[in-house]
């Protein structure tokens, strides 16, 4: 009614009177993130409920907070500033306030609740599985994850699916999903896009970015739907084919299984999880204009071709390598079937697990140390530009090998002018300086991150492959955070912390995390009366 | 003009290299020369007759040496030309020491002959010798002679030839950004201050040893080592078998000397210290040293004070002279030592690593795009001991960088080595910033038992850390040039 008179009395005078809601980009685009969790919520407190666990009200309470605080804070205020470090700032600032408050339902069901811990470190548990869940990292705490015929779980399903959720939300990314409703923000969501967007440039699959988010978002539903069908003829139940599809096509390798995937011990899910996880390691946009435009696109992007040469190579060499030292049971088939998973779940930087418990053939930190080194560079490596992968990108990496070539030219001839090339096509200087720049702030945060994680306790080897794979959101680790052991025993409670700080830096890709602090500076120093007002 | 440049090509031999060759071949004679008199003196009658036959050897050596060098060439010296120079001084001085190191008969085979003297000429000091000390007199000589001399020749070629003869040198890596013409005016002036600077240390350093309560032998040897930041050592625990704090803080204060900047220490010598100062580089070098040093000494270690001290001169000089087991210490400690490896040495020194320098100049980088980030608009240049440094030049750090972890990369990966992953990473990075000590388990360790493969690639990655990548790669590139115009053309018009 007062909607209907406001617009009568605007056709009347062509008058419209001021917004009274405040302008505040960051608070907008974060309530809406928040809002956009609560469904998920919703359908994790259904599923609590059906498989007979107590957390369902729990699962309603939060979602019911999402709401009311999201709505609140969407309600509340309108977009103001939209400056580049304004979109940084929502974009790293949305990321954080969902992944810490999503640790609130694992909080309320008591979810990390275990002998002789206090009420804190179960606090910071639920914090860093919660980030590691929505950064699509796969790292976990949670050290009572069931076996497959285990009958009474501690953990209920609808918990399960709320975990296996956070990544799938994750994945595509929130913010991808808040463009899809805020047709306000116009030319601007490219920058959103690009700042939460994995890789150095967003694609652009539409004319309007908020078109390209909604393709972007119904290609992801579908490729999810797809890979649970898959699963399920598999031979995986509907609730494991659906919770593991999340994770898969999230790239993000939760599972709902102590083993992991190991737990099924079936040749064929590895299968379907391999094609799976390089389809989601692979760039979206081009699995879209493979639907829509060109059969050839695959084969004539070069980033798809050396994806596919990296995940070929690596997992030859570590067969080979596995056979000739006779490192596993089983000879042959058995190093093929370890070597192709694994490569196939470091080089998507899922992190799903194919062995069958500790000291098994895909217990991978049991062999040489050639492999592992392999690993340990598809960790820095990751996935495609554009995917929902990790790392610092194909792209990237062959972008740095051009420009060493260049180096190498310029070195012999002085005065040569070089341009740095991939394929046919000459990368722009920006381009590269970007990516050096990158490649660059991520060394140094490998190297602070590695100290400062051993200074708070974390052993060498975890500690170097845990900061690695938490900023390439990799899941597990070396040593004892391997992949049939959790992250609870391989590193204190502080060391966590910084690793889950790690994750939501390499989720979005550095910058956008360095910068999250200057938009609210800005704002108050604006605020603060000037010096000479008077 | 043309005529001119005809007659003067038509004169001389064809390139540049048989000179630099000439002199690594005499210069590996001559450390042969000497290890063999000093074998002669010192080792039993057991060791005579192969004593003898490297004494043939060293001089012949040196005679050739002499021959080529006296060949001159009509080429001009491109950058292209000098990087291949530099590799082929080199490989002349190591082809003397592998035949030397074989011909002894005390290396189980001759891919280990090659590996000791790939790893002593390149300064990085890993061995296939689990004893040393079982050695005779003349090898263990050669084994740090050879790294003293291509310490030198480092110094005399990235500090003083090439800068003083060779047209665009400057941004060559090894060069500093600015004061050469104080150091370097001619090429006789650089030699004699460089080389007066080198031996100033060394002599210094031997002094101090010998003062400190080591024997001549070992007083000798252990200060050509640690002024070259070789680290190769007598005995199986390095320094750490003397058990003496002052020959520990007089290493210490080696390695932090010797992996300094040579310019500086000149800039230090003549009171210029408002220079000594300014410089960014030796800022960095020694707020690393002293951070580095309290996070070894409380960082969860139960080293000494003397002991952390050698530890991290040892890595931050990239010398790896050990004195105590910090493998066994927090893993804080052994991260701080192993990123300190990683950084490596100043830039204008016999250290290697990735060089203080460009660290700095990166860093600067990283800042100020974050600056740039937070201020579209600003525009802003980055200083380097005061000095504006050209965007090309900080294009070429970038790529150097990038060129480095490839490097690293690559040799980590294709090593095949009975080692934990931590192991094969430490060696990986001792290679190739030739510091010459690994992490295997809770043992810290120089002595390697590598395969015939393992030593092939070893071998090369302790050479691109050397001789810092570009010079080999494009040397490497040149012969394949090379090799490709042997090939027969095909006639115009026969495939038709």
């Amino acid at each position: 009614m007062m909607l209907e008179r406001r617009q009568e009395s605007r056709r009347k005078t062509g008058f419209t009177a001021p917004s009274r809601r405040i302008p505040a980009t960051v608070t907008h685009i974060c309530g809406l993130a928040l809002l956009a969790i609560a469904p998920g919520l919703l359908v994790s407190a259904i599923v609590e409920f059906i498989g007979g666990g107590e957390s369902g009200w729990w699962l309603i309470a939060c979602a019911l907070i999402f709401g009311i605080v999201g709505g609140g804070m969407w309600q509340g205020t309108r977009l103001g500033d939209l400056a580049l470090r304004t979109v940084f700032a929502s974009v790293a600032w949305s990321w954080m306030l969902v992944s810490v408050l999503g640790a609130l339902p694992f909080i309320l069901a008591r979810t990390f609740e275990r002998d002789g811990i206090s009420r804190w470190v179960e606090i910071a548990d639920a914090v860093f599985e919660s980030v590691s869940g929505y950064t699509c990292t796969g790292s976990t705490v949670l050290t009572t994850l069931p076996s497959l015929n285990e009958n009474d779980p501690e953990v209920g399903k609808g918990i399960l699916f709320y975990r296996q959720l956070t990544q799938w939300y994750g994945g595509m990314g929130f913010v991808q999903l808040v463009i899809t409703v805020l047709p306000a923000l116009g030319s601007k969501a490219l920058g959103f896009m690009g700042a939460e967007a994995p890789g150095p440039t967003a694609d652009r699959l539409a004319p309007r970015a908020a078109d390209t988010a909604k393709i972007l978002w119904k290609l992801y539903i579908g490729g999810t739907l797809a890979i649970a069908i898959a699963y399920t003829a598999a031979g995986m139940n509907l609730y494991d084919g659906f919770a593991h599809a999340l994770t898969t096509a999230a790239t993000g390798g939760f599972s709902t299984y102590g083993n992991s995937l190991g737990e099924f011990d079936s040749i064929s899910i590895e299968v379907v999880a391999q094609v799976a996880m390089l389809f989601g390691g692979s760039n979206w946009a081009l699995h879209w204009l493979f639907l829509t435009k060109s059969r050839r696109v695959y084969a004539e992007d070069h980033e798809f071709r050396a994806y596919l040469a990296i995940y070929v190579v690596c997992t030859v060499a570590i067969t080979a390598i596995l056979t000739a030292g006779n490192e596993i049971e089983g000879g042959f088939g058995s190093a093929l079937r370890s070597a192709s998973f694994n490569v196939a779940s470091m080089a998507s930087s899922t992190g799903f697990g194919n062995a069958q418990g500790a000291q098994s053939a895909g217990d991978f930190v049991l062999w040489s140390s050639t492999p592992l080194v392999i690993l340990l560079l598809l960790m820095v490596v990751g996935g495609m530009s554009g995917s929902t992968a990790g790392g610092t990108k194909v792209i990237r990496s062959r972008v740095l090998a051009a420009v060493s070539h260049r180096t190498l030219a310029v070195a012999r001839q002085p005065r040569a002018v070089v341009p740095v090339k991939l394929g046919r096509d000459v990368v722009p200087e920006r381009v590269v300086t970007q990516v050096s720049l990158f490649m660059m702030a991520y060394s140094a945060l490998v190297v602070g991150g590695f100290l400062l994680v051993t200074w708070l306790g974390g052993g060498t080897e975890a500690s170097i492959a845990g900061v690695i794979g938490s900023l390439g959101n990799m899941g597990p680790a070396y040593g004892d955070a391997g992949p049939t052991a959790t992250f609870q025993d391989a590193f204190p409670t502080p060391a966590r912390m910084v690793l889950a700080f790690l994750m939501l830096v390499g989720r979005l890709e550095l910058f956008a995390v360095l910068l999250m602090f200057a938009a609210p500076r800005r704002a108050l120093r604006r605020v603060k009366p000037h010096k000479h007002a008077f | 003009m043309v005529a001119n440049e005809s007659v003067r090509r038509s004169a001389g031999t064809p390139n540049v290299l048989p000179l630099p060759f000439g002199i690594g071949l005499g210069t590996g004679g001559i450390c042969v020369t000497a290890s063999a008199v000093i074998g002669l003196l010192a080792d039993g009658d057991e060791y005579s007759q192969a004593r003898v036959g490297e004494l043939i050897l060293g001089l012949v050596s040196i005679l050739s040496g002499f021959a080529l060098a006296r060949l001159q060439s009509n080429q001009a010296i491109t950058r292209a030309a000098a990087m291949s120079m530099f590799v082929a001084g080199w490989v002349g001085m190591n082809a003397v020491a592998v035949a030397a190191f074989w011909l002894s008969g005390e290396l189980a085979s001759p891919l280990d002959a090659v590996f000791e003297a790939v790893s002593a000429s390149t300064t990085t000091g890993y061995t296939t010798v689990a004893d040393p000390e079982q050695l005779s007199y003349s090898l263990r000589f050669l084994r740090v002679a050879m790294p003293w001399a291509t310490g030198l020749g480092v110094l005399l070629v990235s500090m003083g030839v090439l800068p003083a003869a060779v047209a665009g040198a400057e941004l060559l890596p090894e060069r500093h950004l600015r004061g050469r013409r104080q150091l370097v005016t001619t090429v006789r002036e650089a030699v004699r201050n460089i080389l007066g600077l080198y031996l100033l240390l060394t002599g210094a350093l031997i002094i101090g040893y010998l003062g400190a309560g080591m024997g001549v032998f070992d007083g000798i040897t252990y200060a050509l080592s640690t002024a070259s930041t070789g680290g190769m050592a007598n005995h199986a625990d390095s320094i750490g078998h003397f058990d003496s704090a002052a020959i520990e803080w007089i290493a210490a204060a080696g390695m932090v000397a010797a992996g300094g900047n040579l310019l500086v220490v000149w800039w230090a010598i003549r009171g210029r210290l408002d220079s000594v100062w300014k410089s960014t580089e030796l800022r960095l070098y020694a707020s690393l040293l002293v951070l580095g040093f309290l996070a070894v000494r409380f960082g969860g270690s139960d080293l000494s004070t003397s002991d952390s001290a050698v530890a991290i001169s040892s890595m931050l000089s990239t010398t790896g002279l050990r004195s105590a087991n910090w493998a066994a210490s927090s893993a804080f400690v052994q991260a701080t030592l192993l990123v300190a490896g990683g950084i490596g040495a100043m830039s204008g020194s016999v250290g290697s690593g990735f060089r203080q320098a460009r660290v700095a100049r990166i860093a600067l980088e990283v800042r100020r795009s974050l600056q740039h980030l937070l201020s579209p608009n600003r525009q802003s240049i980055i200083r380097v001991d005061g000095v504006a440094v050209k965007e090309g030049s900080l294009a070429l750090t970038y790529g150097y960088l990038w060129m480095h972890a490839f490097t690293l990369a690559g040799v980590s990966t294709l090593l095949y080595v009975d080692l934990d992953v931590i192991g094969t990473l430490t060696f990986a990075l001792g290679l190739v910033s030739n510091i010459g000590v690994l992490v295997n388990g809770d043992e810290l360790q120089s002595f390697v038992d590598p395969s015939g493969w393992t030593e092939v690639v070893a071998s090369f990655g302790m050479l691109l850390g050397r001789l810092s990548i570009y010079p080999v790669l494009l040397t490497v590139a040149g012969i394949g040039r090379w090799l490709s115009r042997l090939r027969p053309h095909r006639a115009i018009g026969a495939g038709s």
